[in-house]
């Protein structure tokens, strides 16, 4: 190729005119449009024909976001046809994404002409999410047209787990466990029917289900996950999670990877992004670099379990430089209770609670933070005086995470909101609120009354202050004989995966004396459905109704999931009875499938369960689904009624077109209100504690979002705390006031963590062999493309993460002779799982990583486990060990979907919680799951993806953690401080642990 | 590969004015490549490069068209969206991760030159092509407006441009043009690719001479001495991993590249991490005895890519240094190919 000089210069003059003329003509326009919004364009990119404009879009024309009066009747060309320009009619129908736990909006395009869903796409009128998504909402309609979903209710017809099945009906499910159900009610067997869920994905059906049947049945995820986030947070304010204002805040302290994965990612996401672009610094503390990390102005990689440490240095900070909101912690902080209490002998001052403040903290050094957590003192202090600057302004979020992996998580919330405590960011704009005030739950009609059981299963004595069922532990109990199960319903909940030590949960879901019937809940196959009794398909997130509500930001609104088909058929004119009709095969919805089971257990009306299943509309005839939610939205929402009224809807109409309401918006520091003028007049302030009591009966909030309730005593309820003489509503917690002082932990055996402190983790550096190739294991980060077990039927996201390996920092890969994806041998406590390295500065030196989210597995090369995901296992069980190979990773498959032939990734990852034993933290019972292990190269036996298990040593350790647990019962024979949350709360009587009767 | 495009003027030989026009016009020139690099061309672009000599012929195989922009963007998004990323980390760095330490390095010179990247320009990293062409361009324009004022100051503003030039654009750039040039399927992107080479090694050789001679020490990521060649008789991985690092091979090879291979071998290949791709590669090849074909080409690849080296540093002999250990990477890959190769046919004997 000859070029000329000559020419090539000629062009450059021309080139350079030409963007001349274009700077002209762009800052012409710029001064034209001096009144609207100012966009820049340098002269040097200004396009020659640059033209900005907002307008709304034309038929077939792409647009940000479709305006939500043209959703019923939406045009975009097909894509396929390009470059034809072939339109295509659509209905839009707003749902809720069910992957992770933020409830997103999403928009379901449903083709007018086939009712097929084209795909999914952001809800823009969304409060929380408001229109965006990360990849997991768009990756529903894998998930709707998934050709490895289950469309038929099966029934066992081998042994189980020998993964024999034939289908069954509904019909037969329903009489069967109707059966089942009833007879276990009217022989009073009410802890032996269990509802256990992974995601619940919806606010207070279940609990008006369990609790009209007269249950305490309920088990959850809880404990694997946030139960030290939750004792921490609750501990201090009564609610037991945050809720951040990052949009506003000035500085943002994460102990989580927020921009990623963590609770409320994408809600979460782009306000911490809105926040930075407003100024915000962001410090985050992980001892691995998460993209979140990555985009911090601090990274502070802690050694895992040294978290708490720093949050308490940097206190000391505050503190010392008196950088902290001495009247905010003088009004709102128990402080005066710990004085009575503690130190009587102390003059009963603020002053000298400072100078207690300093005395307690004194050993909290910079210096000290730095040798537990390997960050610098100087970044420590830096980071201090920052949150110092930022003062009401300071947002902060731990969620999992650090509390979730360590022994004493929870001292790590407990220090992380103390920083919000000092710098009195609580429920500011730009500060951390507490959930209860960001949430919204309406009421149901005809509440059933609470029950008057209490479930050891789940609520054992010797964890009195967990948060919340010890179900992590049910196998352990099983085999304990503490208890068996009649009746076990599983849903959305995978533990045989998901669950520390799950080869336990497979000896005993293989147990019929333990557990009677099983029946397993979910929309594919996991590792767990494989051991049911009857898998039962139940829809996806675009399938089912349910209302929802998050403390996204500081505002409280309602989501409303639906069966988007549905929704479609029935705007066109075809009437639905069930949501089943519109669902592919035979996928129920469930709230449908609890009406009609409790219909059949209580056919007669006999045992009282009926009356709650009959409509509000028609006396005597069983409710639908319709009128379930039609009568919430009428009564329990306020503002509802008369925005659908503007509209000319109504409430329901309004909520099927919107798929959201905003309740109420910029919701800061409620607890400042005073209390109700009525109360008011009739209160009795105690003169010592400020506590105000009322004999007047408190009426029940409209939001029945879960709060402590404190019990009512001969003096009244207590309805609010007296602030300098003022009375206002204050804080759920028995002082009133924010809890720096936990008379509670006290009374119920902790006296040495009333008030903040740290825990020494199980994986502490004292306890690491790191001579011989000792480690800590950080198991439990997510992906942000994946969620735990339930996006192994989407393509797209298997497409784009499907490896899990091990995470070594150079310096360790160096020292022991690793290379990535070298194959290494990671020993826990009870066996072993062999996994690849991935050598990276993104972990600190003598921490490994590992992501939970691969190491999906099937047992039969056709059915039982999603091809996409899994890969072909077998599994050995000798006499007390068990041993998982994996034969063949992901392949390609016929289906009828073309894309499952088209699969290129070989790698399923590696399951490596089932080498976890389980780890009970002895106050809040989370699951510590960080590990100790030991590293080797793989020898010539080890196969990529083996994983090696010794139960009986597995409940040894089960044994040793238990003996550490302080049991119950507390002050006045109770099983757990009555004005805890806990979920599915019974009744009063419950609590007390019955007398022996002579 | 010849030229002509070493024909450049300096300021003693050349009227006051008329060298300060001659100074915008490259600016202008650098400038029209960073917009090509920066953005899809739109209607305007595509008259005025329709007009001029040097691209009309290369926009020949689009005039049957009506409108031929939706096929440049497919291109512009095929080549530099795909295959072959427009930042000098992915060249130099043997990471090859975006916002490297090379990035920083950039980042930082246009820091010290006053150059500030437009922030709305969503390129997501300081080194890509377009910005470092558009701080080259700020560069001459500054010297441009200096001409008639100073020649002493003008001469120390040629030496930063010159300096800039060797740092960063010219000892990467020539070897990302021979990429774009190798990997386009349209005839625009390919004489934009092998302009843009050609430009960059002519700009550096006639900003030289106002400079110090240049020498290894002013070429960015200087080379090492000697690859280690023992890695292809080691793992599959660890070849597939120097192979497609362009620091350690010499040159780039493509996704594109590796599907023409592969197609050529009929050995299935999905579009994922280069060095995946290219296991996957010499795996099938091995299992279906197709190996030695496949050595071959990529022996030719890294000859191809030493033979235009030698060109250049014939053409520009006053900036060898920049082209040299490029040359001298490609020749070495292409010797250890061969041993592999020969290896290779004594296992299977």
């Amino acid at each position: 190729m000859v070029f000329s000089m000559e020419a090539a210069l000629r062009l450059g003059a021309a080139a350079r005119s030409l963007f001349e003329s274009a700077a002209a003509q762009n800052s012409r326009a710029h001064l034209a449009r001096a009144d609207g919004p100012s966009i820049m364009v340098p002269k040097a990119l200004a396009s020659p024909l640059a033209e900005v404009e907002t307008r709304r879009p034309n038929v077939g024309e792409l647009a940000a976001f479709p305006p939500a009066d043209r959703w019923d009747d939406w045009v975009e060309y097909e894509a396929t046809a390009w470059p034809k320009r072939s339109a295509r009619p659509y209905m839009l129908v707003p749902t809720t994404c069910f992957n992770c736990e933020s409830a997103c909006g999403l928009l379901a395009y449903v083709d007018k002409e086939t009712l097929e869903i084209r795909k999914f796409e952001g809800n823009p009128v969304h409060p929380g999410s408001r229109g965006r998504t990360c990849a997991k909402g768009p990756a529903t309609l894998n998930q709707v047209y998934d050709p490895e979903r289950i469309l038929y209710p099966l029934k066992r017809s081998g042994p189980r787990g020998s993964g024999q099945w034939e289908r069954t009906t509904w019909g037969e499910v329903l009489d069967t466990f109707a059966a089942r159900i009833r007879g276990d009610l009217i022989e009073a067997r009410q802890t032996d029917v269990m509802y256990h869920v992974g995601r619940p994905g919806e606010d207070g059906y279940m609990e008006r289900v369990l609790q009209s049947w007269g249950l305490d049945g309920h088990n959850s995820h809880t404990n694997v996950c946030s139960s030290s986030g939750r004792l921490g947070y609750a501990t201090w304010m009564g609610a037991d999670r945050p809720s951040p204002d990052h949009e506003n805040a000035r500085f943002i302290l994460l102990i989580s990877a927020h921009l990623e994965s963590g609770h409320y990612f994408n809600p979460h996401a782009q306000r911490i992004m809105d926040g930075k672009k407003r100024g915000a610094k962001l410090a985050v503390m992980d001892p691995r670099l998460s993209n979140t990390a990555s985009m911090a102005d601090y990274w502070l990689p802690t050694y895992p379990g040294s978290e708490a440490v720093v949050c308490l240095a940097m206190a000391k900070v505050l503190v010392e430089e008196g950088l902290y909101d001495r009247e905010f912690v003088r009004q709102w902080v128990n402080w005066d209770q710990y004085l009575r209490e503690e130190h009587a002998e102390l003059p009963g001052n603020f002053e000298s609670f400072e100078a207690e403040l300093k005395r307690l903290y004194a050993e909290y050094t910079p210096e000290f933070a730095e040798q537990e957590s390997g960050v610098p003192a100087s970044t420590i202090v830096e980071v201090a005086r920052e949150i110092g600057r930022a003062g009401h302004a300071f947002s902060t979020h731990n969620w999992r995470a650090a509390a979730a992996g360590n022994v004493g998580g929870w001292q790590v919330a407990r220090a992380l909101f103390f920083l919000n405590v000092l710098t009195g960011s609580v429920g500011t704009p730009g500060g951390t609120s507490a959930n209860i005030w960001d949430k919204f739950v309406p009421r149901p009609f005809a509440e059933p009354p609470r029950q008057k059981v209490w479930n050891d299963l789940t609520w054992p004595a010797e964890y009195p202050l967990a948060f919340h069922e010890m179900s992590f532990l049910l196998p352990h109990f099983l085999k304990e004989g503490r208890g068996k199960l009649d009746v076990y319903f599983t849903r959305v909940y995978n533990p045989v995966w998901t669950n520390p030590d799950g080869f336990t949960w497979m000896e005993v879901l293989t147990d019929e004396s333990k557990i009677g019937l099983h029946a397993c809940l979910t929309p594919v196959w996991s590792e767990t459905a494989w051991f049911a009794d009857y898998v039962l398909p139940m829809g996806v997130g675009a399938e089912r109704h349910d209302t929802h509500s998050y403390e996204t930001h500081a505002s409280q609104w309602i989501g409303f999931r639906q069966p988007v088909r549905r929704v479609a058929l029935e705007k066109l004119g075809q009437p639905v009875k069930y949501t089943y009709e519109a669902n592919p095969g035979e996928v129920w919805e469930e709230n449908e499938f609890w009406i009609e089971l409790s219909w059949r257990i209580d056919a007669d009306g006999t045992l009282g369960i009926r009356k709650y299943y009959e409509s509000p509309y028609r006396p005597g005839e069983k409710v639908t689904v319709d009128e379930y939610y039609r009568w919430m939205f009428e009564h329990s929402v306020p503002g509802l009624p008369e925005a659908a009224a503007k509209e000319g809807l109504k409430p329901l109409e309004y909520m099927r077109k919107y798929g959201v309401f905003e309740v109420a918006k910029d919701v800061y520091r409620p607890f400042e209100q005073p209390i109700d003028p009525i109360i008011e007049e009739q209160c009795e302030i105690d003169p010592v504690t400020g506590r105000v009591w009322s004999h007047v009966p408190p009426q029940p909030p409209m939001n029945a979002v879960p709060r402590p309730v404190i019990a009512a005593t001969e003096r009244g309820s207590p309805v609010g705390v007296a602030v300098d003489g003022q009375a206002y509503v204050g804080f759920p917690t028995p002082s009133g006031k924010l809890e720096f002082y936990s008379r509670t932990l006290k009374d119920w055996g902790w006296p040495e963590y009333a008030t903040p402190g740290h825990v020494k983790s199980q994986v502490h550096p004292d306890e690491i062999d790191q001579a011989n190739a000792g480690f800590a294991l950080v198991p439990t980060f997510r992906l942000p493309t994946l969620i735990h077990t339930r996006s192994g039927n989407a393509k797209w996201l298997q497409e784009i993460s499907h490896s899990n390996p091990v995470w070594m920092h150079p310096k360790d890969a160096e020292r022991l002779g690793f290379r990535t994806d070298d194959l290494i041998v990671v020993h826990t406590e009870i066996g072993y799982f062999v996994g690849k390295v991935w050598v990276t500065e993104g972990i600190r030196p003598g921490v490994l990583a590992c992501s939970h989210h691969m190491g999906r597995w099937r047992l039969r090369e056709q059915t039982g486990g999603e091809r996409w995901s899994t890969g072909l296992a077998e599994l050995e069980h000798g006499d007390e060990a068990w041993r998982l190979q994996i034969r063949r990773g992901v392949e390609a498959f016929p289906s009828a979907d073309p894309d499952s032939e088209r699969i290129w990734w070989t790698d399923c990852g590696v399951h490596q919680n089932l080498t976890f034993p389980v780890q009970p933290d002895p106050v809040s019972g989370q699951h510590s799951w960080h590990q100790k292990v030991r590293v080797e190269h793989a020898g010539p036996n080890h196969r990529y993806g083996d994983v090696y298990v010794d139960t009986a040593k597995a409940h040894e350790v089960y044994r040793r953690w238990l003996a550490m647990a302080r049991p119950g019962p507390g002050p006045d024979g109770f099983r757990r401080p009555f004005w805890f949350l806990r979920p599915f709360r019974p009744d009063l009587s419950a609590y007390r642990i019955p007398q022996p009767t002579s | 590969m010849s030229s002509s495009l070493q024909a450049h003027p300096s300021p003693a030989s050349d009227a006051p004015i008329g060298w300060a026009s001659l100074l915008f016009a490259r600016a202008g020139l650098y400038r029209l490549l960073a917009r090509l690099y920066l953005e899809e061309v739109d209607v305007a672009w595509l008259g005025l490069l329709r007009e001029h000599p040097m691209f009309a012929p290369a926009l020949a195989d689009l005039a049957a068209l009506e409108d031929p922009l939706p096929k440049l963007r497919a291109e512009y998004a095929r080549v530099f969206l795909l295959n072959v990323p427009p930042y000098e980390a992915v060249y130099v760095d043997e990471d090859m991760m975006l916002n490297a330490s090379c990035t920083q390095a950039v980042a930082q010179s246009y820091a010290d030159l006053d150059f500030q990247p437009n922030p709305i320009r969503a390129v997501g990293a300081a080194d890509h092509i377009g910005l470092e062409l558009e701080c080259m361009a700020q560069l001459l324009e500054q010297a441009a407006e200096l001409v008639p004022s100073s020649e002493d100051r003008l001469a120390t503003q040629l030496q930063i441009a010159q300096r800039f030039l060797s740092d960063h654009l010219a000892s990467w750039g020539p070897i990302f043009g021979l990429a774009v040039a190798h990997d386009a399927r349209l005839a625009f992107y390919r004489t934009l690719g092998e302009f843009t080479a050609e430009f960059l090694l002519a700009e550096l050789d006639a900003l030289t001479p106002h400079a110090a001679p240049l020498g290894h020490e002013h070429v960015g990521s200087p080379p090492p001495a000697n690859p280690d060649l023992r890695v292809f008789e080691g793992e599959f991985r660890d070849i597939a991993r120097y192979l497609v690092t362009p620091a350690l091979a010499g040159f780039y090879l493509s996704r594109e590249e590796m599907f023409r291979i592969g197609g050529h071998l009929q050995l299935p290949l999905a579009p994922v991490e280069r060095r995946v791709m290219l296991v996957q590669l010499l795996d099938q090849a091995a299992r279906y005895e197709v190996l030695d074909e496949l050595l071959a080409w990529l022996q030719r690849e890294a000859a191809r890519v030493a033979n235009t080296g030698r060109d250049w540093e014939h053409t520009y002999p006053g900036v060898a240094p920049v082209i040299e250990h490029w040359r001298r990477r490609a020749e070495a890959t292409a010797s250890g190919l061969a041993q592999m190769r020969r290896l290779a046919s004594r296992g299977v004997s």
